[in-house]
């Protein structure tokens, strides 16, 4: 039989490979939406350092000039570049946390509380959309390579694809840094 | 299917594998630190149930005694997925945690309710309502007080009607019941011989293609012309089953005196926040 052979199976996990890769990105982008207000209120601190807030944005422009359709997860190389310019930005946010601590002004506003309560949502999100991609893209693997199932895969002309660096839970966090 | 055991698989293998236990849950308001007291238990679970009844919206409360080492967030989106509170379509529940001796709390909010309750909101709540008060141990407080906000935030929050029956049964496409019953009919019965194994093929063929594409089509459109050559010839018929599994049915929200969740769903919308 047809079915058996994964032939269905192999679309199925397709979708459910692209409905994760989705959310991952729409929780990227909210980052990223997130940033120019960040800057903004960060900005109206005194004296703040000014080459974290350049790092910031540089990494939001870089990470916006991607193009992330559905054709990334089938480009190990894209993909890889992806993760890549996420990171940056990742450590460019952190790097600003980091400094914020010594602007006590800052840190008291009631805008930039509420932008970290919003910041650290969003990485919350970006972490479970990550890990329920990866399970997503390890059951859509499992069915490329696996016999049977391989032979509908093969039909459908669909390859493995990669998965995000694995992270201990929590470690997409901003990292707590005292000096 | 990405399981339910493949994601506990996944958090087992990513070095939480000695992770803290969540409950069963049994009721709205779970005490497993023994900060409330049995009157005040009783209190919050009926409001909960009321709200429940009148908007559909599913909160719970779950409060620990300590987290034993496992963050925050990771243990609130478990204790949340396991619960599953909410309506399956809607997926609108809430979970409140608490830690007591890592005086830590979480407001973990179902995709359905992240627009009603945003990030910050909720972190205000923890901040404002839970924070003062559960600092000076007075935890019912704290939480009557946040939740009431909570559900005041919710109750406007308009998320489409509460499924009725299992997700994903919706009727088969017209079109296929069309072509199957055309090709029962075909199979069994009153057509003339000679039409037979063009019909049963051109059946089979809209049957594959409505399947599997246009291999499927060619595919099972060759089998029809097959069975229909051998009707034919034979006059004799044979049962040829075809299973789809695509319309599963998964309901399951438990009547009777116990509490369970619904189905919702949670992306780890909320907020976090200590005291």
């Amino acid at each position: 039989m047809l079915s058996g052979c994964g032939i269905n199976e192999v679309v199925d996990r397709d979708e459910d490979v692209k409905a994760a890769w989705a959310e991952v990105q729409n929780q990227y982008q909210r980052r990223a939406d997130l940033v120019p207000n960040l800057v903004s209120v960060v900005k109206g601190a005194a004296n703040f350092e000014q080459q974290t807030l350049t790092a910031v944005t540089e990494a939001r422009a870089s990470v916006g000039s991607m193009k992330v359709d559905a054709s990334i997860l089938d480009d190990p190389n894209r993909f890889r570049q992806f993760e890549q310019a996420q990171q940056q930005l990742s450590s460019a946010l952190s790097r600003l946390l980091v400094v914020s601590e010594n602007y006590p002004d800052l840190k008291a506003s009631a805008a930039f509380r509420d932008l970290m309560v919003q910041l650290e949502g969003t990485e919350n999100r970006i972490a479970v959309a990550r890990q329920r991609f990866n399970l997503a893209v390890a059951e859509y693997n499992k069915v490329v390579q696996r016999f049977p199932t391989m032979i509908g895969a093969m039909i459908r002309g669909k390859n493995v694809r990669p998965t995000f660096e694995a992270h201990t839970p929590g470690a997409e966090r901003a990292p707590e840094v005292k000096f | 299917m990405t399981s339910r055991a493949a994601v506990l698989a996944l958090w087992l293998a990513s070095g939480s594998a000695l992770a803290l236990e969540v409950p069963a849950v049994t009721r709205r308001v779970n005490d497993q630190a023994g900060v409330l007291s049995s009157t005040d238990q009783a209190r919050l679970e009926q409001r909960l149930a009321d709200y429940e009844r009148q908007t559909g919206h599913q909160f719970a409360v779950l409060i620990i005694p300590s987290l034993q080492g496992d963050p925050l967030e990771d243990y609130a989106l478990r204790a949340a997925e396991k619960w599953r509170l909410g309506d399956k379509r809607r997926d609108d529940g809430l979970l409140v945690l608490v830690s007591v001796q890592d005086r830590k709390a979480r407001i973990e909010v179902g995709y359905g309710l992240e627009g009603a309750i945003p990030d910050v909101l909720a972190g205000r709540v923890i901040r404002e309502a839970f924070a003062p008060h559960f600092a000076s141990g007075n935890y019912a407080r704290g939480l009557e007080t946040g939740l009431e906000l909570l559900m005041r935030a919710a109750r406007g929050e308009n998320v489409g009607p509460p499924s009725r029956g299992p997700v994903g049964t919706g009727p088969p496409p017209f079109m296929f019941i069309l072509v199957l019953l055309l090709f029962l009919n075909a199979f069994f019965g009153w057509l003339p011989r000679l039409l037979r194994m063009p019909f049963i093929g051109f059946c089979g063929g809209a049957l594959g293609w409505f399947f599997w594409g246009i291999l499927g089509a060619v595919g099972l459109g060759l089998l029809g012309f097959m069975v229909g050559f051998v009707r034919l010839s034979s006059g004799m018929g044979f049962g040829h089953h075809h299973h789809h599994h695509g319309w599963r049915s998964s309901g399951w929200r438990s009547s009777g005196g116990g509490f369970s969740g619904g189905g919702g769903r949670f992306g780890g919308g909320g907020a976090s926040g200590g005291w």
